[in-house]
């Protein structure tokens, strides 16, 4: 078992500077009001938010735009894979629901039937220091989707703030490395466990959701989104994409670039058929994705209740109600059901 | 409102419409949201005022084919919206009811929306029945494009470019836009890529100057992309500089007078433009 280990909260970008010496440091930093991953400097200080980042760090591991490949057409044979970044690096301060978006995005990328190569050199490379909640955030809603905000899986650090120290502890041999620091200190005292409220939306089960499939009720679930593709790019666990060549003057990039279910254009075949073509179709893969497919394909949901597709909705649609709704009108249909039955017994 | 809402219900009464297009507050969270009133619902919870920011008209198209008549509140630049939808014949008259209101002026985030500074009516241009003030019709000034025009072409450059580069391309400006409703848009063509998806400054200039292109004189600058636009990008910049150049050369401003079809649709053949004769002088 290992042991707790603290730091003053003076001592922190001490500590914080010391690695990035040797390290790529990622850290929560503002940019524009809004809070998102950047390499630490030195030159912005070090401030880490107790709740939810803005920007979720999907980014650093299944970047928006990534090159996987290159060619010349000028020269036959000429497609070269691009050699991913190699370089060590830590990402500190991510929060649990992040750390779950990750185990969800191993479970895709690593443990599917294809691998996916940039992915496994970019998991590889990296020790996440993952930073516990001390509160929950406006949206937040991990404790509806089987996490709370002192989750570590995922993580190889953990620590959590509290009063003038952070407490920290390793939770694997990854992590172990940059425990190494005479700013921690090895204690025999340990952080409060906390109690965190229950969740605020019920909600079903996935074999439940599928039996929605063929409901009417998507029409009234997609009535006035627009069908943009924000909220699946701010989602951590939202993983599609498309591949595309960019060339200029014949030299030319092969690229994995974000795709969105929510947008028209997804599911768009050769000949011009479409075979999502409305709304309701859109919207009804996005909910059944997060909380039935993915748990069919990958084994588990993939909705961590971070929030962030609320807050990203231009229309402040809010998808965990969306998904509360529909789990009342699952409730709603059962009933009826065993009504009909029971009744159909008295006959 | 009160004569709205009793206006509505006779029309619901005498059936001249199936289905009313307006704005309604939610009792629980306060919220104003675009909704669908049927005959014999409540029209207590209809609203109207600040908080109705929504341009309604993009939900025409859809609630047309699905009712035989509708009726639509419409704000003054809505009413704008609602007639580029017209000409263009995207909608029929004939299955609209357009309920005009005199608008004041809606927030965003507790203030006055930019748009409405530039606002050129405050009614709708086109209403079957007309409510509250009618106010003055104005040329917008549209301050924002004059400060670009002071700047060097680099200043506008380095500034367009900053935002570009911030773009996502979810595409939540084309999806709440009325005036974009191409079947298949530009930015999601494959074969031949006019404009490649990823989300990088090149490609990003493309989908904007291509997007303000093709409103050119029919942007009725509601200020729905702007606004529903998470990275927060001026978008009313360019679809504004094309309106002032569309109203210099051809005379018109989108949507402020019924059934005048946007110019940049029209052939003339007094256009000095000889490009149609093969001559591009
Ligand atoms: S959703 Fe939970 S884990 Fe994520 S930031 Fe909020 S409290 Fe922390
Ligand atoms: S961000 Fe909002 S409007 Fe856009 S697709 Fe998602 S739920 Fe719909
Ligand atoms: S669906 Fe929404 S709440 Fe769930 S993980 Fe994705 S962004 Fe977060
Ligand atoms: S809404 Fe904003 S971020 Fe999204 S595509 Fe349009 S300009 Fe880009
Ligand atoms: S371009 Fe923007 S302002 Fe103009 S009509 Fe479309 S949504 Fe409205």
């Amino acid at each position: 078992m290992n042991k707790w280990h603290r730091i003053k909260k003076t001592d922190l970008q001490k500590y914080v500077s010391r690695l990035a010496e040797k390290w790529e440091v990622w850290v929560p930093r503002r940019v524009d009001e809004k809070w998102e991953f950047g390499i630490y400097d030195g030159a912005q200080g070090l401030d880490l938010p107790e709740s939810i980042i803005d920007v979720s760090l999907k980014n650093l591991f299944f970047p928006k735009r990534r090159a996987i490949a290159t060619y010349d057409e000028n020269s036959k044979w000429s497609m070269q894979p691009v050699d991913p970044e190699q370089r060590p690096r830590i990402v500190m301060g991510l929060h649990p629901c992040d750390a779950a978006g990750i185990e969800y995005m191993d479970r895709v990328f690593l443990q599917s039937e294809h691998k996916d190569v940039m992915y496994k050199k970019e998991r590889e490379r990296t020790v996440l220091v993952g930073m516990l909640c001390s509160e929950m955030g406006d949206g937040c809603h991990c404790t509806d989707r089987g996490l709370t905000p002192h989750s570590t899986s995922s993580m190889d650090v953990a620590f959590v703030s509290e009063g003038g120290w952070y407490y920290f502890k390793s939770l694997t041999d990854k992590g172990k490395r940059i425990m190494e620091s005479k700013y921690l200190k090895e204690t025999d005292e340990s952080p409060t466990a906390k109690e965190w409220p229950a969740g605020k939306y019920a909600s079903a089960s996935p074999e439940e959701f599928m039996e929605m499939y063929d409901d009417s009720i998507w029409h009234e679930l997609s009535d006035i989104c627009l069908t943009c593709g924000i909220c699946t790019y701010a989602c951590p666990t939202c993983v599609c994409f498309l591949v595309t060549d960019e060339k200029f003057k014949g030299k030319g990039e092969r690229v994995t670039v974000w795709d969105s279910c929510q947008l028209q254009s997804y599911s768009r075949m050769a000949g011009g058929q479409n075979t999502r073509k409305t709304p309701a179709s859109r919207v009804r893969n996005r909910t059944l994705d997060k909380f039935a497919y993915s748990h069919l394909r990958y084994g588990r949901i993939s909705c961590t209740g971070c929030g962030r597709c609320v807050m990203v909705c231009p229309l402040k649609r809010s998808f965990p109600q969306l998904g509360a709704r529909l789990s009342e009108r699952i409730r709603e249909k059962k009933k009826k059901r065993t009504k009909v039955r029971a009744e159909s017994k008295e006959d | 409102m009160k004569a709205l809402r009793k206006k509505i219900r006779e029309l619901f009464e005498k059936g001249e419409v199936d289905a009313v297009l307006g704005y309604r507050e939610d009792p629980a969270s306060g919220e104003v949201k675009a909704a669908v009133f049927k005959k014999d619902e409540t029209l207590d919870d209809m609203v109207f005022d600040g908080r109705c920011i929504q341009n309604l008209v993009n939900y025409l198209p859809t609630l047309v084919a699905r009712y035989r008549k509708v009726g639509v509140v419409l704000k003054g630049c809505d009413g704008r919206s609602l007639v580029t939808q017209l000409v263009e014949h995207r909608i029929n008259k004939s299955q609209i009811i357009a309920l005009g209101v005199g608008c004041e002026g809606v927030e965003i985030d507790g203030k006055e929306a930019e748009k409405c500074y530039d606002c050129a009516t405050h009614m709708s241009p086109i209403a079957d029945h007309e409510f509250g003030e009618k106010g003055e019709k104005r040329e917008p000034a549209f301050a924002g494009v004059e400060e670009i025009e002071k700047m060097s072409p680099v200043e506008r450059w380095k500034f367009f470019a900053d935002y570009f580069a911030k773009c996502e391309r979810c595409y939540a400006c084309r999806q709440i836009c009325p005036s974009c409703y191409c079947e298949i848009c530009i930015a999601d063509q494959q074969e031949p890529k006019w404009i490649e998806p990823s989300a990088k400054l090149s490609a990003n200039t493309m989908w904007h100057l291509i997007r303000a292109y093709h409103l050119a004189g029919r942007c009725a600058d509601c200020g729905e992309c702007e606004r529903v636009c998470p990275q927060d990008i001026p978008l009313r910049l360019l679809n504004n500089a094309l309106e002032e150049a569309v109203h210099e050369m051809f005379g018109v401003r989108p949507g402020t007078v019924p059934e005048e079809v946007p110019p940049l649709v029209v052939l003339n053949k007094d256009d000095p433009d000889r490009i149609l004769e093969g001559k591009n002088e």
